[in-house]
């Protein structure tokens, strides 16, 4: 075999090293890599069953044993949000905190993912429930089973301090002949609509800062909002000149109009962990220490949800 | 900046050394494969190779994260997500490099060919021993471009739930409000990063070109040695 025994060519800057141990050294850099890649990963990939559990299924008893949970939020203030410290707080996760101590799963591990990729995560095992302040709506209740909710957003405006056309409700705004901002895609433009706000007196803002400023710089007369990210947008703000009128709910075509009715979620088919959510989701309810977990994040009376206010309730739309 | 967010930003950029890592790996190996496939004389075995490239190379790499993280569990297979984020740019950046690995065997003149035909080397010989060698030397630079370009492209697969040093600093943006410090930190980070494989990849086109004899340009150390001696 005339190869084995083939030697490079001496040369005097290749410093003695074969070029075949030079490429036997840089495949097996090569290697190590890939190997070093698998190792952390090894880990990670597992079988998983995601077939439908019957009989109301096994989540709490599986998390009971494992003793922690993994809660995918999504980084959204003041439902569920990493603080200054990095430490997840928020109403939603600070609820989660007291709630899954009373099931007997005393850790709560945060899942911290983009608020359109919650219901795939849940659905795909990422973490075991969605702990985000998500707004129950029919739609989000084929995919997905919602615990009865833990909040009912009222409405609120955002005005002057002082409140200078003196608006209270959305059919204030319309007899006012206010203008009212509201966000792009957010249920206000509705109930505004509805209420018979002209929709040249409707001024839709990208986000909520700018229709902060909008109010601030007398571009609208009022945002139209949930008193909740009112208060909390405020509270960031509160170098601004204004103020949040008292929360209301809203009446459309003779019936309260559901704004947000948050609720944390599930896979559909965990309907027995539901059950046990809810009752203790009730008894802190009904005890009025449900409002004490949320109200440093500036929920108030008036969004604790009313006990015949069932996810059942609000899925039918 | 607080020393939690801190810590995040620091795990974060953790995350994305091994997303870099890991899919450089899996790109090494299928660019590899890939590459000596196309230029093989069978027709199916260049055929799939062309497949893989051209299949995965028009695949973006954010929906193939997706797939791996969202889709794959249907089929009763989990995959962690920092597993999928690496496996995706692997599999993305594995078929541009391959076109690379083809280009560079190509480019060996045909004559070291022939001279391995003539000396009766078998064709695994003639890879192994002849091509490769030379073509290493031509593949290295442009492998480094595809290296950087898998190191920002593991920005874009964070939205799958891959805590890294963009979905991090994501987050302490949203908690902090501090947009300015965060994305200048992050602009920082990643040019670092960045900075420290480019000094890798120098460091193995040097070796790879004193491999074929040749003399490379004295690098930064070797020039400031000089230096410091001349003045000494």
């Amino acid at each position: 075999m005339a190869v084995r025994n083939a030697r490079p060519p001496f040369h005097p800057f290749t410093a003695g090293i074969s070029r075949r141990r030079f490429l036997r050294g840089t495949a097996g850099a090569g290697l190590a890599v890939a190997a070093a890649g698998t190792a952390v990963a090894t880990s990670g990939c597992a079988r998983v069953d995601l077939t439908d559990e019957p009989g109301g299924g096994t989540l709490l008893k599986r998390l009971r044993d494992r003793g922690s949970v993994r809660v995918g939020f999504a980084n959204e203030a003041p439902y569920s949000f990493l603080d200054k410290n990095a430490d997840l707080t928020g109403e939603a996760a600070e609820l989660a905190k007291v709630i899954f101590e009373r099931l007997g799963v005393p850790k709560v591990d945060p899942v911290p993912a983009d608020f359109g990729a919650l219901i795939a995560g849940l659905r795909s095992g990422l973490f075991d429930i969605i702990g985000a302040g998500m707004s129950v709506t029919p739609k989000r209740c084929e995919a997905v089973a919602f615990t009865d909710p833990e909040f009912n957003a009222s409405e609120a405006f955002l005005v002057p301090r002082g409140n200078p056309k003196g608006l209270k409700t959305m059919a204030d705004a319309a007899a006012s002949g206010a203008t009212v901002g509201v966000l792009l895609g957010a249920v206000e433009a509705d109930i505004a609509e509805k209420s018979g706000v002209p929709d040249g007196k409707i001024v839709r803002f990208a986000d909520q800062p700018s229709a902060f400023d909008g109010v601030a710089g007398g571009r609208v007369d009022a945002v139209a909002l949930t008193s909740i990210s009112l208060r909390w947008g405020l509270k960031q703000r509160s170098g601004l000149n204004l103020e949040v009128t008292p929360p209301y709910r809203p009446i459309v075509d003779g019936q309260e109009f559901l704004a947000a009715a948050g609720a944390f979620a599930v896979r559909p088919d965990q309907t027995g962990f539901v059950e046990a959510f809810n009752r203790e989701l009730h008894v802190l309810r009904d005890s009025g220490e449900l409002l004490r977990i949320q109200q440093p994040f500036g929920f108030t009376k008036d969004d604790v949800p009313a006990p015949d206010l069932t996810a059942e309730k609000v899925c039918q739309g | 900046m607080t020393s939690g967010q801190l810590r995040l930003l620091l795990e974060g950029a953790l995350n994305t050394i091994y997303l870099t890592l890991g899919g450089t790996g899996i790109m090494l190996v299928l660019a590899l494969v890939a590459g000596i496939a196309r230029t093989h004389g069978n027709r199916p075995v260049r055929f799939l190779a062309g497949c893989y490239i051209e299949v995965f190379r028009g695949l973006p790499v954010l929906v193939l994260a997706f797939w791996f993280v969202f889709a794959l569990p249907a089929l009763g297979w989990q995959l962690a997500p920092l597993w999928a984020g690496m496996l995706a740019l692997g599999l993305n950046m594995g078929a541009y490099a391959a076109e690379v690995v083809r280009g560079a065997i190509q480019a060996v003149p045909p004559g070291q060919t022939e001279a391995g035909i003539a000396l009766n080397l078998s064709r695994w010989q003639r890879i192994r021993y002849v091509e490769v060698p030379q073509a290493y030397v031509a593949m290295l630079p442009p492998l480094g471009n595809n290296l950087i370009e898998l190191l920002k492209a593991s920005a874009a697969v964070s939205i799958v739930s891959i805590p890294d040093l963009t979905f991090n600093g994501q987050l302490i943006r949203m908690s902090s409000g501090e947009t300015t410090l965060v994305f200048t930190g992050l602009l920082f980070g990643y040019a670092v990063i960045a900075l420290v494989l480019t000094a890798l990849m120098r460091l193995l086109e040097r070796r790879a070109v004193r491999s074929l004899g040749r003399v490379p340009e004295p690098g930064m150390l070797r020039r400031m040695l000089r230096r410091a001696e001349a003045t000494a």
